[in-house]
């Protein structure tokens, strides 16, 4: 995919594919333009002026993230996209049956919470690399990071993979230059207002007198 | 000394107008029932002296009672929700006040066209096809799957002139009758701006699947779906509730404010279209009558006014010259009972007339005045 960029650091360069089969580039992207548009509907209620703060801006995002990606999972990318763990906080999703979650922050320093596993994001890692052969992954978390620019919007998503003790090991950055297309954000639709009933004169003006008929 | 002109069925009219049995009105005019009874059947004639009183208590100019109404309102060309258990003296009541009111839209229509009616007649045996034939009226209003605006003017566009006549009661909602003038009178005592939408939907229904009038139970229960059906199209509203796995209330709330419905229409839709199961729904509907939102729900849309009959009398004075008192005058009612029937309040004889806002553009040199037709 033209808009893959490798990050170079620490961490090693390998493929997200590498890691498992299922994690296509292409699904990746998917879900990062998903993450991407729910960052943009949140920005576009953003209000300062009326007491917004990074803060509400945070929480608005990351419900609405949450719920674009449970719509994408029963909708268009329900091939491959499911929910595994939403409970408030702790929103867990899968990609192809590998366990992801999303934090907002540099893929090399994630925060403790987010690095946090419940049994269901366990027992889902465990299925999905059990038949892998040579594979240490199953141990592993893994984790999307998404950084924002000067104006919020997400500019890049990297997948990091981590090992149990929350140290990066791999990361992958999709950079998002173009516009989120607003696919899964539910469209207000607008009331259809009439115009006023027309009451027109009944052909020629009737000569009719004032005084008759009192 | 008697009125030999005297039209019994005028007499009444204007009783049951004024909600009085033949009693009531007999003790208030001193006399007896019977005679009343014989009056209305025009087998006697009242004296001028017990003419005076008819016209002081019931409101009434004599020349009222001179002069026969072609279009009469009769009980089986209309739909009451709750036939069954509508007081009779209620239903005449808004009989005669329909009546009245279509005397007062024959006049301007002498001088006034307006919107032709033109609402379709469709045949319905299942609920498929009352769902069929909301989306079919949607679309001939071009309002796809999409909110309605404004409800009065869905009707007020399709030839149906709705008014207003308030009752110290709320087992009469709204009733509407096909002919050759259609009309919707609603009560606008409920208070719920919301259900009163519904209201004029159901008797939208009436009227393009019912259009001989209705009487059953079961014809009321096609309205009531078709109403739901026209407020909230499944193509529509299918999309919006399923939007969000498990709604709250203040999702509903949310689709409240976006459709224009009550709260209540919103999950009763849900569950006849299968996105909530029975259970569910009686658990919805007992938490909104633990509310007390059965008798009215928040966050209500606002209130819609009748615009075509305001329209006509503009449209009249500005051909005729007369005004609303004007016409009162001729048809023989008082100015009260005027503005009780056209439910717009005649301005005081030294009060300039409200003729509402203009904009007005000066021209360039001249300050004041202006030609005709500026």
């Amino acid at each position: 995919m033209s808009d893959l960029h490798i990050r170079i650091g620490t961490m090693k360069t390998v493929k997200p594919t590498d890691i498992h089969p299922a994690l296509s580039e292409e699904r990746i992207h998917k879900v990062a333009r998903v993450l991407q548009e729910a960052r943009e509907t949140a920005l576009a209620v953003f209000e300062p002026g009326r007491g917004d703060t990074p803060w509400s801006l945070g929480c608005v995002s990351y419900s609405r993230s949450c719920f674009l990606l449970a719509r994408a999972a029963e909708g268009e990318y329900s091939d491959w996209l499911s929910i595994v763990e939403d409970a408030g906080l702790h929103f867990v999703f899968a990609i192809g049956g590998v366990p992801l979650r999303f934090y907002k922050g540099e893929p090399e320093h994630p925060k403790s919470n987010s690095l946090r596993r419940n049994l269901p994001e366990v027992r889902a890692q465990q299925q999905a690399f059990q038949f892998m052969e040579h594979s240490d992954s199953a141990d592993k978390v893994l984790r999307l990071a998404l950084e924002t620019n000067e104006a919020g919007a997400v500019e890049t998503v990297s997948l990091v993979e981590l090992d149990d003790l929350g140290r990066p090991l791999n990361s992958f950055s999709l950079h998002l230059d173009k516009a989120p297309l607003l696919t899964f954000t539910p469209k207000h639709r607008q009331a259809v207002s009439l115009p006023p009933p027309v009451v027109r004169p009944k052909g020629k003006k009737a000569n009719v007198s004032k005084e008759a008929g009192k | 000394m008697t009125v030999e002109n005297f039209v019994g069925s005028q007499l009444y009219v204007a009783r049951t107008f004024r909600g009085y049995s033949q009693t009531q009105l007999a003790k208030l005019i001193e006399t007896v029932p019977s005679f009343i009874c014989e009056i209305e059947n025009c087998r006697k004639n009242p004296s001028r002296e017990l003419l005076e009183r008819i016209y002081s208590v019931l409101g009434f100019a004599p020349t009222f009672f001179c002069r026969e109404t072609e279009d009469i309102l009769e009980d089986h060309q209309c739909s009451f929700r709750h036939r069954a258990t509508t007081p009779q003296g209620l239903k005449k009541r808004v009989l005669a006040y329909g009546t009245l009111f279509m005397t007062l839209v024959h006049r301007l229509r002498s001088l006034v066209e307006l919107p032709t009616y033109n609402l379709p007649r469709i045949q319905v045996g299942s609920t498929e096809d009352i769902e069929q034939a909301a989306q079919t009226c949607r679309e001939r209003l071009g309002m796809g799957s999409s909110p309605v605006g404004e409800m009065t003017r869905v009707l007020e566009n399709s030839g149906v002139v709705v008014t207003l006549f308030s009752l110290p009661t709320l087992k009469i909602d709204a009733f509407s009758r096909r002919g050759p003038v259609s009309i919707v009178v609603r009560n606008p005592s409920k208070n719920s701006t919301s259900r009163a939408l519904f209201d004029m939907a159901h008797e939208l229904g009436h009227l393009v699947i019912h259009p001989d009038g209705a009487g059953s139970s079961e014809e009321e229960a096609e309205a009531d779906r078709f109403a739901s059906a026209f407020l909230l199209p499944r193509s529509g509203f299918i999309p919006d509730f399923t939007a969000v796995r498990n709604p709250q209330w203040i999702h509903l709330f949310e689709m409240k404010r976006n459709w224009r419905a009550s709260v209540a229409a919103i999950i009763r839709r849900a569950r006849d279209l299968g996105l909530i199961d029975e259970g569910e729904y009686k658990r919805r509907c007992c938490y909104l009558r633990m509310k007390g939102w059965h008798k009215g729900e928040p966050c209500e849309p606002a209130e819609e006014t009748p615009e075509t009959l305001r329209a006509a009398l503009d449209c009249y004075e500005s051909e005729s010259g007369f005004t609303l008192r004007d016409i009162g005058k001729q048809l023989g009612w008082t100015p009260e009972t005027t503005e009780e029937i056209a439910g717009i309040p005649l301005p005081k004889d030294n009060e300039p007339r409200d003729r509402g806002l203009r904009i007005v553009v000066p021209r360039h040199g001249k300050h004041e005045g202006g030609e005709a037709g500026e």
